[in-house]
């Protein structure tokens, strides 16, 4: 279970205290009006943006004070997920290793997820030949390879056109059954999500959350 | 018809360029080829000043951006306090009078200078490691910034990826910061290579002896001592030539806008790309003493030369002939680059642009390539037969004007471009032209890069002193010049106190130019 309690974090002159509890194995949506603080929430957890007080627990372990890369995290942002000049072979196996020098094993793994990600034709290409959902494909085979058990997606294909983006939520939805991980995903749309995810994290002002078995109503304008 | 006559001004600039700079080639090539001693290229003595030549500025380069990525990382990847103060420092350390440097460099490292005195050895700097000291010392500093400012360019998102990855240390230098900076490398090395192979000034004073004597000494000597001639005619072709070599390799693999990357200052946050390391932190003291240590040596050598202060007329007179020679070629560079920028403008409204702005550039950076003391020595010849001191005047302020040049185009280009996108459909649209356009828009948003150009120009000629030795009569003074002779006679004080004039001149020149034009600029 990831535990997030009393988790502050300083935002122009603006506190933000997060508390919520998501079950190993959920998938979570995250929603909330724009400028909330739900990319914010990600960042900290992931230990991109440094929280003044609170407490992280991954299974009871407390992780707030590791680095990003020791943490049980693995994030995948809006966009700008891969380095531009190293070719997408690279920027998977950086993900494994420093060196980008994989074992045997690590090879044989990268070539399964690449396959089921339909992007091993891909491995030797530049990130800047890639289209938008390739690009975050490849993005998210990092995140899968890294084997980290919680998965960490902020807004991942809303620059992908509608039936584009329903794909990559149903194959993130199988992967996440195949690999058992834990998803917190942010979207502006809950409807969309609502056949796959288990529960909703709703945020307020400040940074209450409101955690839901049901998509949360927006306000009708 | 009205655009060809708005084009005026821009073309006679662009041939008065082209016409000083052939008309300098041709006198070289005339009596270079009027008695060609082909015998000359199996002499042993050109043989070893060739040889020199290559090596000192080989070793410069390498010394010069190796350290100079090691400073840069110590810059880029830590926040401390006194870091704007560093990248000014590194600034001031480029823009220096030579021989003031020099100076300096001798006062630390020289035989009794403090390096000596304090560790107890008899290290001597006349020769090969003196010329390497100064080199760095002023080439390190340039290639440092320019690589600083391409570091701090590396987009955030890569730093939230490392650090997710544990990309740390050797890891995100072999995959973020060495694959970025790679071309950048390559180009800076050829550019310190080409300076170096084109510095007259330190190799001068500190060259002692045949053994350490470049091309552009040689040539000198063969102009000034012997009055050969036909071999410095012959030299000059071939310092010449291997400089376009390098100059053309370099213009290949450099991205035209290295020069003038501005500083940028990050937004992000600093935890992630920060990196702790005690290296780093004595990288970057190393960085600072070596470009502090020559200053302080001359504040000091003054303060304590202040009771023999050698104020004479002859020391009134090289001040002003400085300062009109400075004022003089300033103008000149900025009027110049001014006229070709508007050519351009006017150039760029019309079809064929690309063949004219690459030739306009080409105009601004060609005396970067050119050796400054090849050109002389054409100058020199040329005017041999009706020299007067009025003459030296006018050939150093053009020599001092195309060697600012290719900064003055430059640091004008970015803001005359940003002008002209952003208001000239408003200035078309409200019918402001001609010298509405130039009264109301141009002028008051070029205004702080005209004043850093009209400055930078100026202190660039008050402390050149290659070209005046060559061009100057026997009895001609410039404050360079006397520090020179001062430094020729061993009359350190003396020389140290006229140096701290000098760098007051530039500080009085650079603020009378920010107080009267760059006050009230736009900030862009």
């Amino acid at each position: 279970m990831l535990a997030v309690e009393g988790l502050t974090i300083k935002r122009n002159q603006q506190a933000l205290c997060y508390s919520a509890q998501l079950p190993a194995g959920h998938f979570c949506a995250l929603t909330g009006s724009s400028g909330v603080g739900k990319s914010t929430l990600l960042e900290a957890i992931t230990g991109l943006l440094p929280a003044t007080s609170g407490r992280l627990l991954w299974q009871g372990e407390r992780f707030d004070q590791d680095t990003p890369g020791q943490r049980p995290v693995t994030m995948l942002f809006q966009q700008q997920n891969l380095i531009e000049h190293l070719d997408v072979f690279t920027n998977i196996a950086l993900g494994v290793s420093p060196s980008a020098k994989l074992t045997v094993q690590q090879q044989q793994s990268l070539q399964q997820v690449t396959e089921r990600l339909a992007i091993a034709e891909l491995l030797s290409c530049s990130p800047a030949s890639l289209s938008g959902g390739q690009r975050q494909r490849v993005a998210l085979a990092r995140c899968l390879l890294r084997q980290k058990p919680l998965l960490l997606l902020d807004e991942p294909f809303s620059a992908l056109d509608p039936t584009l983006r329903h794909e990559c939520l149903l194959l993130t939805h199988e992967l996440q059954q195949q690999f058992g991980l834990t998803v917190l995903l942010v979207t502006h749309f809950p409807e969309e999500v609502a056949s796959i995810a288990d529960c909703y994290w709703h945020i307020h002002e400040g940074g209450q959350i409101n955690v839901m078995s049901q998509p949360h109503e927006q306000k009708k304008k | 018809m009205s655009r060809l006559f708005r084009c005026i001004p821009g073309i006679i600039a662009t041939s008065c360029v082209w016409l000083s700079l052939s008309w300098g080639l041709f006198n070289v090539g005339k009596y270079a080829f009027t008695d060609i001693e082909w015998s000359l290229f199996n002499d042993p003595w050109l043989q070893q000043v060739l040889l020199f030549s290559i090596k000192q500025a080989g070793l410069s380069a390498l010394l010069s951006v190796g350290g100079a990525i090691l400073l840069a990382l110590a810059i880029a990847r830590q926040v401390f306090w006194g870091r704007q103060w560093l990248l000014v420092l590194l600034q001031i350390c480029f823009a220096l009078p030579v021989i003031v440097v020099i100076l300096g460099v001798v006062q630390v490292y020289g035989r009794s200078g403090w390096l000596n005195s304090v560790l107890g050895t008899e290290f001597s700097i006349y020769g090969l490691a003196g010329i390497l000291l100064c080199h760095v010392f002023f080439n390190l500093p340039l290639a440092t910034r320019v690589l600083v400012s391409h570091l701090e360019s590396i987009p955030e998102s890569y730093y939230a990826q490392a650090a997710q990855m544990e990309l740390n240390g050797w890891w995100r230098w072999c995959w973020l910061e060495w694959p970025l900076i790679r071309t950048q490398v390559i180009g800076l090395s050829l550019l310190v290579f080409l300076l170096c192979f084109n510095s007259f000034t330190i190799v001068l004073a500190l060259g002692g002896g045949p053994k350490s004597t470049t091309l552009e000494v040689a040539i000198y000597q063969a102009l000034r001592y012997e009055f050969d001639l036909p071999l410095a005619g012959m030299l000059a072709l071939l310092q010449l030539t291997l400089a376009i070599i390098i100059a053309v390799i370099a213009t290949r693999l450099m991205p035209a806008s290295t020069t003038a990357a501005p500083v940028s200052i990050r937004s992000h946050q600093e935890t992630l790309w920060l990196a702790s390391s005690k290296w780093l932190i004595a990288i970057r003291w190393l960085g600072v003493v070596f470009c502090l240590l020559p200053l302080l040596a001359i504040l000091w050598g003054a303060g304590a030369g202040l009771s023999a202060w050698p104020w004479s007329s002859s020391l009134g007179e090289a001040t002003f002939n400085s300062l009109l020679i400075g004022f003089g070629s300033s103008l000149l560079a900025c009027l110049l680059s001014l006229a070709m920028l508007h050519f351009r403008q006017q150039v760029r409204a019309g079809t064929s642009y690309r063949y004219v702005d690459h030739w306009l550039e080409q105009t601004a950076v060609a005396a970067l390539f050119l050796p400054p003391v090849v050109l002389a020595t054409g100058w020199f010849i040329g005017t041999l037969a009706w020299r007067s001191d009025d003459w030296s005047y006018a050939l150093i302020m053009m020599a001092n004007a195309l060697m600012a040049l290719p900064f003055t185009f430059r640091l004008l280009a970015a803001a005359f471009q940003h002008c002209y996108d952003y208001y000239k459909p408003l200035a078309q649209s409200l019918n402001l032209r001609h010298w509405a356009w130039w009264r109301w828009f141009l002028l008051p948003m070029i205004r702080k890069p005209l004043a850093q150009s009209l400055a930078l120009a100026w202190i660039l000629s008050l402390g050149d002193m290659g070209v005046a030795v060559l061009v100057g009569a026997a009895d001609f003074n410039t404050l360079p010049l006397t520090i020179y002779r001062l430094l020729g006679s061993y009359q350190l004080t003396s020389a140290m106190a006229v140096s701290v004039w000098l760098l007051a001149c530039c500080g009085l020149c650079y603020g009378l130019v920010y107080l009267t034009l760059g006050r009230k600029g736009v900030s862009s």
